[in-house]
Parts: C-alpha cells; structure tokens; sequence
C-alpha cells in the first residue's frame, strides 16, 4: 500500500514536470495545463483568484484557499468575499499579503 | 449590470450556521451555485444567493448539517409579492407611468436661443399663429418645413435649427449682421437725406455728389447719385457706370423736445397687509387652484411659477405658483420740484443716449423748464448731427430711362 503511495506520488510529479516542460515548450499558460492558481491583485483593495478548490479558513484577517498546487494565504483587513463560484474567487479589502505555501 | 440582473431575479441574505458553514460554501461553488457577499461574522457565514439557486441548497444542508436561516429578501419577486397586498398603490404607480408615457409625447416646454433683435414673444408668437404652442403633440411638428417658413418671415434669420428634446421643442437661431446686409443688399443705389437740414461735412468715397458743404437740403433729397456718366472729351455722354454711392456725409438739423410730467401724482401706500397664493397649474396655465382667495379694493400681486420637470429637458404639464398680494391705499401727493426736474434731465439723457446709438449726436441743445397748471415742462430746441443716410436702389427702370439704354454696373471696380 506505502509502496503504491509512492509510485503514484512520483507518476504525479513526473507528469507534473512534463506538463511544465510542453507549456515551456509551446508557450502554453501554465495555469491551464499545470493547474496553477491564476492571482490577479488590484490595489492593495482586491484579489481575483482562478484556479482553486475550495476554502480552507475565512475570517475578517485571513483567507486561506486550496489551489491546485498549493495552499494560498490572504492576509490584510475587512476582508469580505464578493463574489465566490467554481471558476473564480474575488477578495475584497484591505490587502496586505498573499502567501503560498504546501 | 450583473446586481441589476440579480435585482431582478430575485434573491435572499441567509445566515449560514454551523461546524460544517465553510464545507457548505465550498459544496455550493462546486455545484455551481453562485454565492456572492460573503462575509464571516460570529455565527457563521452570511451570504447572498439567488432564489432558483436557494431552491437547490436543500441536500446541501442536509449533507453538511448546517442551518440556514434566510434573513432579508430582495429584488423585483419580492417586491410583486408584497404589493399583492398594497393594490391601490401599484394601481397609482401604473397610471403614474401611463400618465408619464402619454404626457412624454407633447411638448411642454419651449425655449429659443441664439435670438437678439427678434424678440422671444415675437417667436413664440409667429409659433402660435401656426398653430404650435405649449401642449402640442409633438409629432404634430414638422420641424423642416418650419424652419422654412422662419427663413421666409424672418428676413434677419440667417440659420436656423428646431428640434426636440425630451417634452422641450427647441429653436437655435443665428441673426443676420445688419452692416453685411446692408452692404450686399443692392448692386447699385443712391444716397438720399433722411430729413431737412444743412450739410456741414461731404466726403465722397463712391458715386457723384449732388450737394456740398453748407448746402440745404430737404428730406428724400439726392445726395450722392448711384449713376455715373461716361462724358468724352467733347462732352458727349457715351453711357453710364452704376455703382454704391458710398460717403461720410453730416447732416444737421434742429428738433424740438418737449418732455412733461405731472406734480401730482398717485403713490400707493402700502397698508402692511398682504396674502400668500399657492397655485397649482395642470396643462398649459389653463387650470390653476387658488388656496386662498383675499378681498382687498387695491392689490398688487406678484406671481412666480415653477414648472415642473423629471430631467433636464423633461417637462411635465404641471406648475407650481406662488403669489403675494398686498394691500395698498392710493394718496394723490404733491412731488419735491428738485426730483421732478432730475426725472426730467434723467429722460432728456436716456432720450439722447438712445439716438446716440443710432449714430445721431447730439451737438447743440437749447432746454428749458416751466411749469403749466400741475405740468412741470421741459422744452427746447435740439441740433442732431445725423451721419445716417437713406439708400435707394438703382431700379431697371431708371436704366432704361437713361440715354440710349447703355450703361455699365460697376461693383468694387470690376465691371459687370
């Protein structure tokens, strides 16, 4: 079982690497053939957000959503959301930081 | 555009409650449930959603076990469902808008620009006599053939434009320059005396003059002849040239000025007492509301009215008025000779300021003033200086007069 864990872990990241390599290749946008999350930041007052899975935490000071790829961490103020729906997120507020991490 | 769409549709602020609240959102926005203004407060979520995506949270609840509590509706279903209750008032609303749409098609507002010397009521006017006033419809308007008759009846219009603007017909006017018209009115003409007098200056620029300095000359008089001669050395005229007379020629005359005004006269005294008016006008001024109905012998009322409108060029048939009536008590009183006198210098001044416009000065006056019975008189003889002189076309007619019908029109020098 910790073997076919393993295998699958490493099958995904190869596939991952040759996918980066063909949109390297081809000019192609990372986001649509390696999954990457698209953030968009306007300001310091809004962030557009593609490419996710859902949210992690939400309160007034923090966001933290799941990306494809990794988790990405909104930080600033008042932070409401306007609009929120399968292909894109809009963060309203005031912004102070966007963290990605795993 | 998108919150108009929702406005319109319909939809609900609900209170998400829960361990399971964040689960729920993000279960929405994966079966394609638009949630939008979400916002995290002690309880939960509070979130908009539209009503036909509210009818499919249902499984959604259930599954993440979390209440869902609507807290405010919006938007046009809501609103019908509430008037269902307020008949009378949707009935008003609807004969408002219906009112507003029959009333969108006449013209309730006129206004002309563009316009100095024709006066607005002489427009306003030549609109009435045919038959385009306030309340017309405005498809009754033909703006063309309109604009046509103004170029016609008005000979000072040089360009003009009538159009409409919401409920307001409006007319952009340009005014022919004077001086240009005079200047290329006439191929060729005559300069006459426009009254009795001595010539005291003559210069002539185009054309042969008949008079010179010092002559006297009668009104209708000809001054600077139009038509030229062509003499040969023997002097036999060959034929005739005609041009523009064009001159600086003055004319002075003496004009008697006789200016009276009584030394009685009735000054009203006001008796403090005075009543407000309200009115209110439907259609144009044809039904006006008096509020309040004063009965006083002697009324001076001064009105103000209002008109109505939605936006700037949308006028309704509606106007507001207020009015101010106050008492007053007529006194023949006796006048100070001192502020008699000034009124009557005041009235010589403005006399011949507005002759000085015209190009008339004034260079000698000679007044007096007496009094006559109750009449204070000002009198006395005034010498003008007129520099204004009549012009007289060169007619066809007096063409044919001359000898052997031979003869030449001569515009700037250029022979035609």
């Amino acid at each position: 079982m910790c073997i076919n864990f393993s295998m699958k872990k490493t099958k995904n990241l190869k596939l991952k690497e040759q996918n980066e390599k063909l949109a390297d290749l081809f000019s192609l946008p990372h986001d649509i053939l390696c999954g990457a999350s698209n953030v968009s930041i306007i300001g310091s007052m809004r962030v557009m957000i593609e490419n996710y899975k859902g949210i992690l935490e939400y309160d007034r000071e923090t966001i933290v959503l799941q990306g494809k790829q990794s988790k990405i961490k909104i930080i600033g103020n008042c932070l409401k959301i306007r609009c929120y729906n399968e292909e894109e997120m809009v963060i309203d507020g005031r912004i102070d930081g966007v963290l990605f991490f795993q | 555009m998108n919150s108009y769409f929702r406005a319109i549709c319909g939809y609900v602020c609900v209170q998400v409650k829960g361990y399971g609240a964040t689960r729920f959102i993000n279960i929405c926005a994966k079966r394609g449930i638009k949630l939008w203004n979400v916002e995290k407060n002690e309880e939960g979520y509070r979130v908009n959603i539209s009503v036909s995506d509210f009818r499919k949270i249902r499984n959604i609840v259930r599954k993440t076990k979390v209440k869902v509590v609507i807290v405010s509706k919006h938007g046009l279903p809501f609103f019908f469902a509430k008037v269902k209750y307020h008949k009378f008032f949707a009935i008003g609303a609807l004969v408002c808008f219906f009112w507003l749409f029959i009333m969108s098609n006449y013209v309730w507002a006129i206004e002309i620009e563009g316009n100095i010397s024709i006066t607005d009521n002489m427009i306003l006017d030549y609109l009435a006599e045919n038959n385009i006033e306030i309340g017309i419809k405005r498809n009754n308007i033909d703006a063309e053939s309109l604009e046509k008759m103004f170029r016609r009846d008005f000979e000072d219009i040089t360009w003009i434009s009538i159009g409409q603007d919401g409920t307001t017909l409006t007319i952009d006017i340009k005014e022919r320059d004077v001086n240009v018209y005079e200047e290329d009115k006439y191929v060729a003409s005559s300069l006459y005396a426009p009254h009795d007098g001595i010539v005291t200056s003559i210069i002539v620029r185009s054309g042969s003059a008949c008079v010179k300095k010092g002559d006297i000359v009668s009104e209708g008089q000809l001054l600077v002849d139009g038509i030229l001669p062509i003499v040969k050395t023997d002097g036999t005229v060959l034929g005739y040239n005609l041009v523009n007379a064009d001159a600086d020629i003055v004319i002075v005359y003496p004009e008697v000025y006789t200016d009276k005004i009584s030394i009685y006269a009735d000054e009203k005294t006001y008796t403090g007492e005075e009543t407000k008016e309200l009115y209110l006008c439907l259609g144009p001024k044809t039904l006006c509301f008096h509020f309040f109905m004063p009965k006083y012998e002697n009324t001076e009322l001064i009105q103000s009215f209002y008109q109505l409108k939605l936006w700037e060029h949308f006028y309704l048939p509606i106007w507001f008025g207020t009015g101010i009536k106050k008492e007053y008590v007529l006194e023949r009183v006796k006048r100070e000779e001192t502020e008699l006198k000034d009124q009557l210098y005041e009235n010589l001044e403005l006399f011949l300021e507005s002759l000085e416009e015209k190009g008339v000065q004034n260079i000698q006056k000679d007044v007096k003033i007496s009094i006559s019975g109750s009449m204070l008189i000002l009198s006395g003889e005034i010498h003008f200086a007129d520099t204004n002189l009549l012009r007289k076309e060169i007619t066809a007619s007096m063409g044919t007069e001359l000898e052997n019908g031979q003869y030449n029109t001569v515009i700037n020098g250029n022979e035609r």
